[in-house]
């Protein structure tokens, strides 16, 4: 069984309350703030480490992004996966998920065939949750998103969740799916793992290395969507405090609750 | 190209699913801003007809229907190739779906078949005079970005259910189209369907509800708890929380937790007890009317959406109110 999966390297969101837009230049302000694998990612990751242990065959990471990013396959190497491609080019940079997945749909295509492609089901920044349904598309594979479940018996069966409840499918192979948080419990990489993982194979390959690449589908030039301005989500709300003893303070919350009208019998 | 707003009719059974009535409503107003443009709603299915009344009460100007027994249970390919056929024969200006379970995945699935521009999970659409401004958040909801589509057509987006207004708009002549399907009976589809779990009856609904109560972390403990279920009880509220409340085991499934993981809520009356207000549970609550928190640090970032504050402790507080009501 081959299986890729997909890794971003994003900000960790744990600072994504110090986030702040410069005035001046309208961009986003995020500096210092440390990159880690997308957490719906290392779901992804599990899944794929459970399939190999049922069925065997050899795991491989795959990511487009900074140089940098290296350090976030690293750390899937250390968790458990057996190699490692990096895309990393200027060309390929500004992508919005329609230019991203192809670019990895191109990036797998030149390391191997897969039985199976795992991403996270949304990355943590951008989180558009649009890239494992798209590289389906462009894999011309069959594709599932919001896994909650990810097993094997006589192909991938998927459980989607929805709305009203959770519907499960088989899916062909080769097919693509996108792995949520409740898909399972993600392991640790422990010493031994980590030692590991410095002997495992990591190339770093720019647009160049990738043949075939349609310049049309690439990079910033090639995104359909683009970005225009950003705001931070800042309210406008003025904030009257209640104060008092406690019997005030409910008597106070009491009225405010009368007058929106809220309560049962008035309801 | 035709000056058509598409929107994706997901069914729920017969009925539309409750984004479909936001989607319409919006497209309404958005059709009379830029002048000139038809409503339409899209229905893939088997047995399409029980769900017309309800979309042109909804708003639709036009309907158009993929009627097949292949497309019965939802598949995301079969879905997928039908609204291609449909939008390359009828070239649609914009095509809009909720981001629910199927909408999140059909609408990339359909983008990428067109090769099209999609902005994932919006808030709101808005039409600038020249384009539409496609309100997407980020980074957890820390920002909110304008996506537009300069060139692709059609414009895509999925909108986030729960968060536009759904007036009825008055009804308006329908025009109903019914599409050849007939390539659905040789159509592979590389999805097996197996079976439905239907969830739990949605007793508890957050997102309809009119008053809700909202338990963060800070609810968790045995008194506060108590406070929390005794008050959601006395005002026939929905109980809602925050991710961290599932941390603390308190609660165990997503069903009602807030945010941008989680479901937008958009009550007459929101009382948060013992949150915090992170960006990715405050990208859930923009909607409420009236908003009331309690939590014990006065310097939480929840005050700064809030109408009305009490710094104390919930497990005081609580009791003491529903004493009052
Ligand atoms: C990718 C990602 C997605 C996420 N999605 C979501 C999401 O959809 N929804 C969501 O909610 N979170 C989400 N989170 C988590 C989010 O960042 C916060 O961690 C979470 O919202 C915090 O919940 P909280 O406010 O209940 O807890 P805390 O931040 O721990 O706050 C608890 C509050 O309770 C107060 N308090 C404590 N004791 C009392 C008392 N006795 N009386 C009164 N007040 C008290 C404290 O002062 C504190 O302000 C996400 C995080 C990530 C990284
Ligand atoms: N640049 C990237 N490199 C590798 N994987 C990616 C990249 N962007 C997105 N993905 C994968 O696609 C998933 C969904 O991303 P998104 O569509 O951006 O929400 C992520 O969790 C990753 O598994």
């Amino acid at each position: 069984m081959n299986i890729a999966v997909c890794i971003k390297s994003v900000p960790d969101p744990e600072f994504y309350e110090k986030i702040t837009l410069d005035p001046q230049t309208k961009r986003l302000v995020r500096d210092g703030i440390p990159a880690v694998i997308g957490e719906a990612d290392t779901h992804a990751l599990e899944a794929a480490l459970r399939l190999k242990e049922e069925l065997g065959g050899e795991i491989t990471v795959v990511s487009m992004g900074p140089p940098a990013a290296r350090d976030q396959l690293m750390e899937a190497l250390a968790m458990g996966a057996d190699r490692a491609f990096l895309i990393s080019d200027r060309k390929v940079g500004g992508a919005d998920s329609l230019a991203t997945s192809y670019t990895l749909s191109m990036l797998l295509k030149k390391t191997g065939t897969y039985d199976v492609v795992l991403a996270g089901n949304e990355s943590a920044d951008g989180s558009t949750a649009h890239v494992p349904s798209q590289l389906g598309v462009w894999m011309g594979a069959s594709h599932a998103a919001n896994a909650v479940d990810v097993t094997w018996d006589q192909g991938v069966v998927v459980t989607r969740q929805f709305e009203n409840g959770r519907g499960r499918y088989r899916l062909k192979t080769p097919c693509v799916i996108g792995v949520t948080n409740a898909a399972n419990e993600v392991r640790f990489a422990n010493v031994r793992t980590i030692l590991a993982a410095k002997n495992k194979p990591l190339v770093i390959y720019s647009a160049a290395d990738l043949e075939d690449l349609d310049e049309n589908y690439l990079g910033l030039k090639g995104s359909p969507s683009q970005n225009g301005e950003v705001e931070t989500m800042e309210s406008s709300k003025e904030c009257v405090m209640l104060t008092g003893t406690e019997n005030e303070i409910a008597q106070k919350l009491s009225d405010i609750l009368r007058q929106s009208a809220v309560r049962k019998e008035e309801a | 190209m035709a000056k058509e707003i598409w929107v994706f009719a997901e069914r729920n059974g017969n009925e539309p699913a409750g984004v479909v009535y936001e989607l319409l409503s919006k497209s309404r107003a958005l059709a009379k801003e830029m002048g000139g443009y038809k409503v339409a709603a899209i229905v893939l299915g088997s047995g399409n007809l029980l769900t017309f009344d309800k979309l042109m009460e909804g708003g639709a100007e036009i309907i158009y229907s993929a009627d097949h027994p292949a497309l019965g249970d939802y598949r995301c390919d079969l879905y997928g190739l039908t609204l291609e056929k449909l939008v390359r024969e009828h070239a649609p200006e914009y095509l809009f779906m909720g981001a629910t379970g199927i909408g999140s995945e059909l609408a990339p699935t359909t983008a990428g078949l067109l090769k099209t521009g999609l902005a994932a999970h919006c808030i709101d659409l808005r039409w600038n005079g020249q384009r539409l401004n496609c309100m997407v958040p980020a980074f957890g909801g820390k920002v909110v970005s304008e996506i537009y589509i300069p060139n692709a057509r059609p414009v895509m987006a999925s909108v986030r259910p729960g968060i536009l207004d759904a007036e009825v708009p008055a009804p308006a002549d329908v025009q109903i189209m019914s599409t050849d399907t007939a390539f659905l009976g040789t159509a592979e589809s590389g999805e097996e369907f197996l079976g439905f779990e239907t969830a739990g009856k949605p007793e508890n609904d957050i997102t309809e509800a009119q008053v809700v109560v909202a338990a963060g972390r800070g609810a968790a403990s045995d008194a506060a708890w108590k406070g929390v279920t005794d008050l959601t009880e006395k005002l026939g509220a929905a109980l809602a929380w925050s991710r961290a409340l599932i941390d603390t085991g308190r609660v165990s499934d997503e069903s009602a937790m807030i945010g941008t993981s989680g479901k937008s809520v958009k009550p007459r009356v929101l009382i948060n007890v013992g949150v915090s207000g992170a960006a990715q549970y405050i990208c859930g609550i923009g909607k409420s009317r009236t908003i009331i928190s309690i939590n014990k640090d006065k310097s939480a970032k929840i005050f700064e959406h809030s109408d009305y504050g009490v710094v104390g402790d919930a497990a005081k507080i609580l009791p003491a109110l529903i004493e009052k009501l």
